[in-house]
């Protein structure tokens, strides 16, 4: 009797946890519906294999895992809007005027219409979500999105704006996107229209894009190459804390980089009338230039170094103890530089 | 020497400068024609040089010469006409309390007085409540002092008139208690625990000798706020290991560059790094605070 007991306790404790009384038993778990197969857009770029059978279902929460896939028609210029909580993403964007979801082992998701173009009645707003939430059969549940992995065909002048919480990203070819991750890398490309990437651990990769960018990671790096303004007056804006920041092939005219710990490397010309911030406290500045470089470096240090392998005309130099402050110019000098650094050093090399 | 040739006294005012300009002038004239004055005034100056040197920590004084004296004596003088009436009193009670029959008779004044005292107050203290509706004055009306917040917080509802029923004043944090709603076991608690409250220890008085320089302030009190409002709930522990070494690279730049602007409040360079590190702290903050926000939103 007495060894009885403490096994009757745990079997109601799994019954209550799980809610299925087979499991309890020692049964099978009922297998979950199989998987809608994918359907095959010829146009569609090549996205990563749904897998055909979800062998060890991702818990999350209390709903049966599903793989699912919908497609809807959409504008041109359709603005997609959601959130993730669990599972990687990859948005790709292609030449129809459809957006195919597809969660594998996840959560039912459900496109909810928010808004339709007047001219040709088609969605010009959409909202991906959590089926079960808007149904009502589960109580807490949140609206996001979640599974093992979710993949979105979107049309080239999309905009993508999410939220997630665990899971890396990687876009492609879409106008414009907003996203804020709290943990995982952020990897975006071919993005014309502007981009806003913040994560919270993890690194950021930009490459062939352009508008107003910004990039922010708390624990990461950062890099941005082949990147131009959509607009006059973009800006680009670099942040992260412990980690380095990569500018190289840059056009923007006003430029940003800011990093606690890190370094900050800049490589590429320097542009007429532009204006470049770069700031670390305890990192390097290296700025790789052109011998034809022009511009006016101004460089404020609190104990570190300033070195020039080109050729600088100093106009103003103030050396105290803890505070150097250096103004020094190269050519016309229409570019402005802001250089600071605390007990950093600043470096600029001529480009190799 | 002749019959005027100068006195010891004279030449030492010479050399202490204690002469008027004519007598300065005098001396030096007969010093430059009579060689016995020279050689005395040579001598005084010697001994004055030896003296003070090996005298210089105990004596920090002039060799009183007769106007000095004068000086002191009027000093004095004025000194008298001028002492206060407490200045006599106690130099009289000095005087007398070296006899003992006096010195007898006010110990025991003071001995009685103060059994006096102490019986008044254990007498008063239990009874509250007790103590007769409006006393105007006397030795039975209790009197508690109260640290204000505490009390005036418990006796907002009830109409406590002081006893000259005016109320309680505000600016002393004295509160009379002659008559209240509060049942006797009530206010026993309330004197107790605010008495409790006195007895914690106080938080130490900060002083602030820094002095911030232009806009400075505002970050130091913007960092503050945000600080407060850091909860890291839900980050990983590397997320707060990362964070608090961030902070503490740029509390470290801050501390480095404070010390160097305080030395130097022109040093515009070090001002600059030093605001921006301040803005770099400001920002840690903030994204700790979006990563906050943003995880409560996905939950």
């Amino acid at each position: 009797m007495k060894s009885f007991f403490p096994t009757l306790v745990f079997l109601s404790s799994a019954i209550l946890a799980t809610g299925d009384f087979s499991t309890a038993v020692g049964q099978d778990r009922r297998v979950p519906p199989a998987p809608v197969s994918p359907k095959t857009f010829p146009t569609a770029k090549p996205s990563s294999t749904p897998p055909k059978v979800p062998v060890a279902p991702v818990a999350v929460g209390r709903q049966p895992l599903k793989t699912t896939e919908q497609s809807i028609n959409v504008d041109s210029a359709v603005n997609i809007k959601f959130c993730v909580s669990d599972g990687s993403i990859k948005i790709n964007g292609w030449d129809r005027n459809e957006v195919r979801l597809f969660v594998s082992n996840g959560r039912q998701a459900e496109i909810k219409v928010l808004e339709r173009n007047k001219k040709n009645d088609q969605p010009n707003w959409i909202w991906l979500l959590n089926a079960d939430a808007t149904s009502g059969s589960v109580g807490t549940l949140t609206n996001c999105l979640a599974g093992k992995a979710i993949e979105l065909d979107v049309p080239i002048g999309s905009g993508v704006n999410f939220e997630a919480r665990t899971s890396g990203v990687e876009i492609d070819m879409v106008k414009n996107v907003d996203v804020s991750l709290i943990e995982g890398s952020i990897s975006i490309r071919n993005v014309p229209g502007g981009v806003k990437a913040v994560t919270y651990q993890g690194d950021v990769v930009l490459e062939n894009s352009g508008g107003a960018i910004t990039l922010k990671t708390t624990t990461g790096n950062i890099l941005a190459y082949d990147v131009s303004p959509g607009n006059i007056g973009d800006i680009l804006d670099t942040k992260t804390s412990s980690g380095s920041i990569s500018l190289q092939r840059i056009s923007h005219r006003q430029i940003k980089a800011n990093t606690i710990s890190g370094s900050v490397l800049f490589n590429g010309d320097l542009l007429a009338g532009s204006i470049y911030t770069f700031k670390t406290s305890t990192g390097a500045i290296q700025m790789q230039l052109p011998d034809t470089t022009t511009g006016t470096f101004i460089a404020s240090l609190g104990f570190g170094s300033f070195r020039s392998a080109l050729p600088l005309e100093v106009q103003t130099e103030n050396v105290t103890p803890g505070g150097k402050s250096i103004v020094a110019r190269m050519g016309a000098g229409t570019a402005r530089v802001n250089l600071t650094t605390t007990t950093g050093r600043i470096a600029i090399q001529k480009q190799q | 020497m002749s019959k005027e040739c100068l006195n010891i006294g004279t030449i030492q005012a010479f050399i202490d400068g204690e002469l008027s300009p004519v007598e300065f002038a005098g001396v030096s004239a007969h010093t430059a024609a009579c060689a016995n004055c020279a050689e005395l005034l040579s001598q005084a100056d010697e001994e004055n040089s030896y003296v003070f040197a090996s005298l210089e920590r105990d004596i920090d004084t002039l060799v009183p010469t007769q106007r000095l004296w004068t000086r002191i004596s009027e000093s004095i003088e004025t000194g008298k006409r001028e002492a206060s009436i407490w200045t006599r009193l106690t130099g009289f009670i000095t005087q007398n309390f070296a006899t003992p029959a006096f010195a007898t008779a006010c110990g025991f004044l003071v001995v009685f007085g103060a059994a006096v005292f102490v019986f008044n107050s254990n007498e008063g203290q239990p009874h509250i409540a007790d103590v007769p509706a409006p006393v105007s004055s006397g030795p039975n009306m209790i009197v508690t002092e109260i640290a204000a917040p505490s009390l005036e917080s418990d006796l907002a509802g009830s109409s406590v008139p002081d006893s000259n029923g005016s109320g309680a004043t505000p600016g002393r944090n004295v509160t009379a208690v002659s008559e209240s709603n509060h049942s006797p076991e009530e206010l026993h608690r309330i004197v107790k625990a605010s008495t409790r409250n006195d007895r914690q220890p106080r938080p130490k008085a900060q002083f602030l000798n820094y002095q911030y320089l232009p806009g400075e302030e505002s970050y130091v009190k913007t960092i503050a706020e945000l600080e407060q409002n850091n909860t890291g709930l839900g980050v990983r522990a590397s997320g707060q290991v990362a964070l608090q070494r961030d902070l503490a690279v740029v509390d470290e730049s801050i501390k480095r560059m404070r010390e160097v602007v305080r030395r130097n409040p022109r040093n515009q360079a070090a001002r600059n790094v030093l605001y921006s590190s301040y803005q770099d702290k400001i920002d840690i903050l903030n994204s700790a605070a979006q990563r906050d926000e943003l995880m409560a939103s996905l939950r």
